[in-house]
């Protein structure tokens, strides 16, 4: 059997972050934990430039196996930009949530290796070894503080994402067994010739992988780990979750859906209803949260129903609003997740009424914060507005009317539960609470401001984004 | 067809008892069941070195490993705590069953989309040397990524077990002022 073409440009990040990972395995023995984190920051960025000239360029590697097509790229800047703000954040809160050790930024960089590898996945074992890495290192930094809060939401992360991906390879047995063949182009191809008598085993494949998936990205009914592991988990680690991993199970989710199993009837229907309810539990259960971290992990719910909108779309339509929205989230997510950072006294995070008169104490991070969750909410001139609209809009072209109504009333009801924080933020007097924790902050206040900053550049010129896209992505 | 079956009802027993024994020991010897049977029936198919790994890795090596563990950390009493989420067996049962009945309904007329003639005569009669031609090209990615998962794995297992100390930040600046306002 001859060996397989391989395009070394397509492999140079993930050598790159491989090497980063192998410098700070070794400095972390030698040098501070700063200095770790900087190496690995620099790393990123390298690997981010080092993507950056593949865009066009549709390269494709070991058979099929690795896509270096746009889709693929777009996706793991986002990614590498959410490790980056996640990394950034933590040179200063690091230290108060007791991380301050090189194996969270090796842990951390491991993670990225594999959503990278997921997103840029051509085949699904592919596909599954790195949804695996990302995981196993995503149960591991969960876990990774001494604490008790800490151990319960590793171990439940742990336990509920191990049935996922044992649903999802039961899928992945059943789509082969079906269509036999693992790579996605291979699949899409085959449907066309597959028996008749095969197809419900593909729908039943196609189904598992749903369920995987929807375990991974957090899909109701299958997103009850996320307000558990959420909230219990150290919040910086939360913020790296709730922005790479989502953002790169979505990579996966959509990858296989649209570009392999869009020619398979009867999964749209199941997948309606999950994202219906989806939008619904996850916007209402918000409402009720008086924790702010568990109330922003409930919008995370909420929030994957609105992606998972690009799931059933026409896939012309889906793929850049997937990819803005994606970014958008990243920014939002990873600012408002460093703020409770620096305010919170320990990881429980901070509950609402902590935020009470929050602007005559910190009037910057009270502003910050009021911008991400208005942009949260879909207010314009925020990206969080221009992202609702194209992935509403990609579900309405494709004939989802009852879904993009469901998707526009349950974004009217989160304003609710954005807002009252923002309000409680400006119009209260302070909380007769314990001092908020003075600690240095500086790295996190560039973090938040990039993130703010960011949210308003492609808010008010969405087309700085929008136009890189128009372009077969896949 | 018949030895199949056997070898198939074998590695469920073995699969139902791992989960439901309250005795780790028990649980472990079940699991071992299950692998070895999973052997036989790559025997059956011709997979005489995937059979030959499967029990010198599996049942072997690393079921002995869950033995040590086991027996180490005195794992093997019983489970008599309260079961926290009472109603998750009886609806496991229901979701197994409805489950099991949709796959043999679904199965009913499978025809394998590859003929097996051909898949035969390219397992050359389960020679390790199609395996590792296979793994070297067509699955080289997935198999050098494997590689990358096991460190993950390994790396993760060493924080989790010694974990690390937590530094100090190297210049402690100045706390930083309460802002306006702000009780001390």
């Amino acid at each position: 059997m001859p060996l397989p073409h391989i395009s070394v440009m397509l492999l140079l990040p993930f050598i790159i972050l491989l090497l980063t990972t192998a410098a700070c395995t070794a400095l972390g023995f030698l040098v501070h934990r700063q200095a770790v984190t900087w190496t690995a920051m620099a790393g990123l960025i390298i690997t981010a430039a080092s993507l950056i000239p593949l865009w066009d360029r549709h390269l494709s590697s070991f058979g099929g196996a690795l896509l270096g097509d746009p889709f693929g790229i777009a996706l793991s800047l986002v990614i590498l930009l959410g490790a980056l703000l996640a990394l950034l954040s933590s040179l200063d809160s690091a230290k108060r949530s007791s991380l301050s050790f090189p194996e969270y930024d090796l842990m951390l960089l491991l993670g990225v290796l594999g959503s990278v590898l997921l997103a840029m996945a051509g085949n699904l074992i592919v596909l599954l070894i790195g949804l695996e890495i990302m995981s196993l290192s995503a149960y591991v930094l969960a876990t990774l503080q001494a604490s008790r809060s800490s151990e319960e939401a590793g171990m439940k992360y742990f336990l509920l994402g191990a049935v996922g991906s044992a649903v999802l390879i039961y899928g992945i047995a059943l789509v082969y067994g079906a269509t036999g063949h693992f790579g996605l182009s291979g699949i899409a191809a085959a449907l066309g010739h597959a028996a008749a008598s095969n197809l419900p085993v593909l729908l039943l494949g196609t189904l598992m992988l749903l369920v995987g998936f929807g375990f991974k990205v957090a899909l109701v009914p299958f997103h009850q780990w996320t307000p558990d592991v959420y909230s219990g988990s150290p919040t910086l680690v939360t913020l790296y979750m709730s922005v790479v991993i989502k953002t790169a199970a979505f990579a996966g989710l959509i990858r296989v859906f649209q570009m392999a199993l869009s020619g398979v009837h009867g999964w749209v229907i199941p997948a309606e209803v999950i994202i219906a309810l989806t939008l619904i539990l996850g916007n209402f259960a918000a409402l009720r949260e008086e924790n702010f971290k568990r109330m922003l992990a409930y919008s995370a719910v909420a929030h994957s129903g609105y992606l998972a909108l690009a799931l059933v779309a026409k896939s012309s339509l889906a793929e850049p609003a997937l990819i803005y929205y994606l970014l958008t989230y990243t920014l939002m997510n990873a600012g408002a997740f460093a703020v409770v950072a620096v305010l919170q006294r320990d990881d429980s995070g901070v509950t609402i009424s902590d935020l009470r008169g929050l602007y005559s104490r910190r009037p910057g991070l009270a502003v910050a914060l009021a911008a991400l969750l208005a942009s949260l909410s879909g207010l314009p001139p925020f990206a969080g507005f221009f992202g609702k609209f194209v992935l509403f809009s990609a579900a309405l072209q494709s004939g989802f009317v009852g879904l993009t109504v469901i998707a526009a009333v349950t974004s009217m009801a989160a304003l609710f539960y954005y807002l009252r924080p923002a309000a409680l933020m400006f119009f209260s007097e302070p909380a007769q609470t314990p001092q908020l924790p003075a600690a240095p902050r500086q790295y996190s206040a560039v973090a938040v401001w990039v993130a703010v900053g960011g949210t308003l550049l492609i808010g008010v010129l969405p087309n700085l984004v929008m136009q890189l896209l128009q372009r077969p992505l896949t | 067809m018949i030895l199949f079956l056997i070898l198939a009802l074998l590695s469920l027993v073995g699969g139902v008892l791992t989960i439901a024994a309250s005795n780790a020991i028990h649980a472990v010897l079940g699991l071992v069941g299950t692998l070895i049977s999973l052997a036989m029936l790559y025997v059956t198919l011709d997979a005489h070195f995937l059979a030959a790994v499967q029990v010198i890795v599996y049942a072997g090596a690393v079921m002995v490993l869950f033995l040590f563990v086991v027996m180490l950390l005195n794992a093997a009493r019983p489970v008599s705590s309260r079961d926290p989420i009472p109603y998750v067996r009886e609806l496991a049962v229901i979701f197994g069953v409805l489950l099991a009945g949709s796959l043999l309904l679904v199965l009913n007329g499978y025809a394998p989309p590859r003929s097996l003639a051909n898949a035969a005569s390219d397992l050359a009669g389960g020679a390790p040397g199609p395996v590792g031609a296979v793994l070297l090209s067509k699955f080289l990615l997935p198999f050098e990524a494997v590689s990358l998962l096991l460190l993950v794995a390994v790396i993760g297992s060493v924080a989790l077990v010694l974990r690390p100390q937590v530094q100090e930040d190297p210049a402690p600046e100045p706390a930083a002022q309460p802002g306006r306002g702000e009780t001390a």
